[in-house]
């Protein structure tokens, strides 16, 4: 994985901690991805958050999980679309 | 807009009074603008252009944009900052009583050509907004590179801090130890802020030395423990 599609990635990430933040009064307990790029980005922790992979979130995505999550509010946006570099 | 070289802004009184922009408004809402547009293109690769708008009392060198028969626009560039401002915007008619060239000597003589302390106090905001979006970036990266690797690694974070960052494993727990150099961060604020990237709500304590060796003079550090995930 390229470093500049790492920080997009992360970039990515962040704001939908943050969107959920805005949202949800609950905190995070977790992101997830799907196990491809949970291996891809190898981070098991980010920002304090675990990072654990989880094979109902589709590629280039990423879900905040939190208690008071439910379909409505959890947080899942899309990731950089672009591939990876090899 | 940010661009790898240098800044192009608008200064706030183009922005409202000449380019029709609201108090509230971006540069994305009057991105259509002719003279926007010419701004973008030619101030991207060049900071001045062939022609400057002359008899200012102020002695600045304001760039003339033009874009098509009529449309003009003035850019000052400030090198110390490295940043093109657009500083006006109007159309050319010789003779016209709105004519952009006497219309950009007024508002020299008024001193409301420049770039205001509005503008500037915009800047500094804008600053620690990209500087605290940055450590949220750089501090995971510098954690991975720290977990991958074998003892302690050395970073920027936030394009001028340098950190080191060492991650020991033991019996599943984790301890993080990171150094700041002093000599380039003093400010508190930005070590809570960089702590806080790397683990949010981690129960960091002060230690007077990193895992394989003791502080620098100019160090200052600190630890978290943790459970490896």
């Amino acid at each position: 994985m390229t470093q500049q599609f790492e920080i997009k990635n992360l970039i990515e990430i962040r704001v939908g901690i943050d969107r959920h933040n805005e949202r949800c009064p609950v905190p995070p307990e977790a992101i997830l991805l799907n196990p491809l790029d949970f291996k891809l980005m190898d981070h098991p922790r980010l920002w304090g958050f675990p990072v654990l992979p989880d094979p109902s979130v589709p590629t280039k995505r990423c879900r905040i999980q939190c208690e008071g999550s439910s379909e409505e509010i959890e947080a899942e946006l899309e990731m950089y679309e672009a591939e990876a570099d090899p | 807009m940010v661009l790898p070289d240098r800044e192009l802004r608008v200064t706030r009184r183009c922005f409202i009074e000449d380019l029709g922009g609201k108090k509230d408004g971006t540069l994305e809402d009057v991105a259509k603008h002719p003279i926007v547009r010419a701004f973008l293109r030619e101030r991207e690769t060049k900071t001045a252009g062939t022609r400057q708008v002359g008899q200012l009392s102020s002695g600045k060198e304001i760039w003339v944009l033009t874009q098509a028969q009529r449309n003009r626009g003035g850019t000052w560039y400030e090198a110390q900052r490295e940043i093109v401002w657009l500083v006006a915007a109007g159309h050319h008619e010789s003779g016209s009583q709105d004519d952009f060239f006497p219309y950009c000597r007024q508002l020299d003589k008024d001193r409301r050509l420049a770039p205001s302390t509005e503008d500037y106090k915009e800047i500094l905001l804008a600053q620690k907004e990209r500087l605290a979006a940055r450590i949220l970036i750089d501090a995971p990266l510098l954690r991975k590179r720290a977990r991958g690797g074998d003892g302690e690694v050395s970073g920027q974070i936030g394009g001028k801090f340098g950190v080191k960052v060492a991650i020991e494993v033991a019996d599943e727990i984790e301890e993080i130890s990171v150094a700041f150099d002093l000599r380039t961060l003093q400010d508190p604020r930005s070590m809570i802020a960089i702590l806080a990237a790397l683990e949010a709500d981690g129960d960091w304590e002060d230690t007077d030395k990193m895992p394989t060796r003791p502080l620098e003079h100019y160090e200052q550090a600190f630890s978290h423990m943790g459970i490896v995930e």
